[in-house]
């Protein structure tokens, strides 16, 4: 989470939570992303011990709203470098994750991060 | 006991007291270290907080990560003066509620700033990427809580505190990776240190390894929840304990009100005496769902079969104008009632229907599902029961303690030093909370409140250096290895749990929703024996220098132990009814709870006086120089 699970903006800073308009269906979208624990029940579940489905969940909650706009490229690829750092695996499509998922976090999530990180690194 | 509320009119209190509060220059504040205990609303708003102002912030949490904390199984929501309904609420009708809800036994001042710095907790929140409920239009959307006639709740699906949790712990993470503030997990706090009468440092006790540590600073914070786990059954988490604050307690911090409690009236109904803990089903399920139970007395026919007119929609019938949305000890009280009068249903007889029949026929199932998806899942996964097809039951069950730490109005405890923070300490819900004010309050503690009055008070302060190498500390340290030695002294005897489970019984019976002189008087014999056969008998299996629940668990009971009978204590002196408690000795004529304002309108604040001598009561008492005291009419 450190690594940039999160918006940079210290308490007080905030505009008015009407000033950023959310469309209902973006919102809910955000929110299924969003419902993730943490429990870590798709690491577990992974034949390559990969934390995707969780570091996915994350980048799309944010990804998909304005707040978390200004940080998305680099949070994409930082959540993913520290990922690796950790030593988790690499991404196989299996599906197991989302399986295993309490949550129902869908396997969607890794497509798009896997697409955020693209478009980070073709753009930068 | 100068609870140092400012002068002049309520609505520039908070203004003023911000204004004359010393400041502590930027450059000044890493030379300051504040230890925060609990990382959840209030915890983590905190440090988060704290650290971004610069000060250098120590976290203690228990759990293995700061989001396990309890906050986060908070459902329906937070409430907020925003008005975006456009159906005329204000910071002034939030406050009024929510004094009118505590049953006029909270701060006017601190509640009235409460109301205020609302709206900012959900900019902030909104800021942090919390993903709140919206409209087409891409507004933010609410939905109504008990005991108010506005829509001011804020929600995200039914995790609302889940999803507070994870953007407070967002910005504590996003701290601890800019390396401003250390981290400590696993880390239970066990005892408080006390230098020159100044709250200085902490001890703890490493839950892997069994190892104990001191650890000093500027001034401590206890965000660490509420206590209601006393009870033995209620919605809190299993880990929630009083052990910081009875600490605290013990070291000179008075406990205000500490009787009183929250039954919530929405919870899934006890099924024998395996059960571990009790489930809380949201209470914003009352926005949708209607509470009945038959008419007549022992009528065990399935709910479908039970015709209209032979149901009692109790809540609607006698509170018409706030029906199913009557405030929770109301409601927890009408449920009791009509339980006690034979009317409950299922097999044990003491549960009401929560049917959203209606509901699904006016809006259809999939509206239904949209908005209480996750809780009808929960539901059915533990009764087995599919609430879409048959009514829930549900029965009251401890959920919230509104006692604790006292506090002034800067959040300071008597112990200079000492600031308590969220539902550990006593100060803005009075004798009853209303739904969706604990999310707000821990929050507005966290993110609004202490950052400005922990600077105040490291500004203003002389503060003499306090190393780890003070006689305090050491002294400290050694009390909380003799205490360990003694708990582990038995080799065979009864588990801590089976001590638990029956002081749980004794205060459900006693000191519930409903008390009474002789009950009281009785309680407190049983707890004390109770309390001398567990330090005869307990047997802790294991270690105490490596992971050991059973230790962790029989520390939190003996603390519990004792904190019980001072509830019992509270309870016998408050001779009235009031909040979530009926005193059966204090009722109208119609059985409602009556209460006494001639001779009850303070605040209790207990002093510990040493072992074995009763506590001493300090009253604070409340004045009320804005709203008139009336009879609570939700009728």
């Amino acid at each position: 989470m450190s690594a940039g699970g999160f918006t940079s903006v210290n308490t007080g800073t905030a505009v008015d939570g009407n000033v950023l308009l959310v469309g209902e269906a973006r919102a809910e979208s955000a929110m299924d992303a969003a419902a993730c624990i943490g429990c870590g029940a798709c690491v577990a579940a992974c034949k390559n011990a990969s934390a995707m489905l969780f570091v996915s969940a994350k980048v799309m909650h944010l990804a998909q709203l304005p707040q978390g706009e200004p940080e998305r490229k680099t949070r994409a690829v930082n959540m993913v470098a520290q990922m690796d750092k950790e030593g988790f695996g690499s991404c196989s499509n299996t599906g197991a994750c989302e399986a295993a998922c309490p949550k129902e976090i869908s396997v969607k999530h890794i497509a798009k991060l896997s697409r955020e990180i693209l478009k980070s690194k073709a753009c930068s | 006991m100068d609870s140092r509320i400012p002068a002049g009119d309520l609505q520039g209190k908070w203004t003023r007291c911000k204004f004359e509060n010393k400041l502590v220059a930027p450059a000044n504040r890493k030379k300051f270290t504040v230890i925060v205990v609990g990382s959840g609303l209030a915890g983590a708003s905190a440090a988060a907080t704290l650290a971004e102002q610069g000060y250098k912030v120590k976290v203690f949490t228990y759990h293995d990560s700061p989001r396990r904390a309890h906050s986060i199984a908070a459902q329906g929501g937070i409430n907020a003066a925003k008005n975006y309904q456009n159906d005329g609420d204000s910071v002034y009708r939030l406050f009024y509620d929510t004094i009118k809800g505590g049953d006029f036994r909270a701060r006017e001042a601190n509640v009235y700033r409460l109301a205020e710095v609302s709206a900012s907790i959900i900019d902030q929140c909104v800021a942090q990427g919390v993903p709140f409920a919206r409209e087409y239009g891409g507004t933010l959307t609410n939905r109504s809580f008990g005991g108010a006639q506005v829509s001011r709740t804020f929600y995200a699906r039914g995790q609302t505190g889940q999803q507070l949790l994870l953007g407070a712990y967002s910005a504590l993470m996003r701290q601890y990776g800019l390396k401003h503030l250390e981290l400590h997990a696993r880390e239970e706090m066990l005892d408080l240190v006390v230098v020159d009468g100044k709250a200085r440092g902490i001890v703890t006790r490493n839950l892997k390894t069994g190892a104990l540590q001191t650890h000093t600073a500027d001034a401590v914070v206890l965000a660490t929840g509420g206590y209601g786990n006393i009870f033995y059954l209620s919605t809190n988490a299993k880990k929630s304990n009083a052990t910081a604050a009875w600490r605290a307690y013990k070291r000179g911090a008075l406990m205000a009100n500490p009787c009183f409690t929250q039954i919530h009236p929405t919870c899934i109904p006890v099924t024998g005496d395996h059960q571990s803990k009790l489930t809380l089903m949201s209470e914003s399920l009352r926005n949708d769902g209607r509470v009945w139970v038959p008419k007549a007395k022992g009528d065990k026919r399935p709910p479908s079969q039970i015709p209209v007119d032979e149901r009692d929609y109790y809540l609607e019938r006698m509170y018409p104008s706030f029906g199913n949305l009557a405030p929770r000890d109301i409601a927890s009280r009408a449920a009791k009632r009509v339980c006690d009068e034979g009317r409950g249903v299922g097999s044990s007889g003491l549960a009401v229907y929560l049917d959203f029949a209606d509901a699904i026929r006016v809006q259809g199932k999939e509206t239904i599902e949209t908005k209480y998806g996750n809780l009808f899942a929960m539901y059915e996964k533990i009764t087995d029961e599919n609430p879409y097809e048959v009514p829930m039951r549900i029965y009251p069950a401890v959920h919230y303690v509104m006692g604790g730490l006292w506090v002034d109005y800067h959040l300071m405890s008597n112990l200079p030093g000492l600031f308590v923070l969220g539902e550990a300490n006593f100060s803005d819900h009075g004798a009853n909370r209303l739904g969706a004010s604990a999310l707000m309050q821990g929050l507005a503690d966290g993110y609004f409140v202490a950052p400005y009055t922990i600077g105040n008070y490291l500004g203003g302060t002389k503060l003499a250096p306090a190393p780890l190498s003070h006689e305090a500390f050491a002294g400290t340290l050694g009390d909380v290895k003799a205490r360990i030695a003694l708990l582990s002294k038995n080799k065979s005897g009864t588990s801590a749990l089976e001590f638990h489970r029956n002081l749980g019984k004794i205060l459900w019976e006693h000191c519930g929703m409903a008390r009474n002189d002789a009950g009281l008087k009785k309680a407190i014999g049983e707890i004390k024996t109770l309390r001398e056969a567990f330090w005869e008998d307990v047997f802790i299996p294991g270690s105490e220098t490596n992971m050991n629940s059973e230790l962790e668990l029989a520390g939190r009971v003996a603390d519990f132990m004792e904190l019980a009978e001072l509830m019992c204590v509270d309870a016998l002196e408050r001779k009235e009814s009031c909040g979530g408690h009926l005193r059966e000795e204090s009722q109208t004529p119609e059985g409602e709870a009556q209460r006494d304002d001639s001779k009850y309108c303070y605040v209790a604040a207990w002093q510990y006086q040493g072992e074995g001598q009763p506590a001493k009561m300090h009253k604070e008492n409340l004045v009320f120089e804005n709203v008139k005291l009336a009879e609570r009419n939700y009728k």
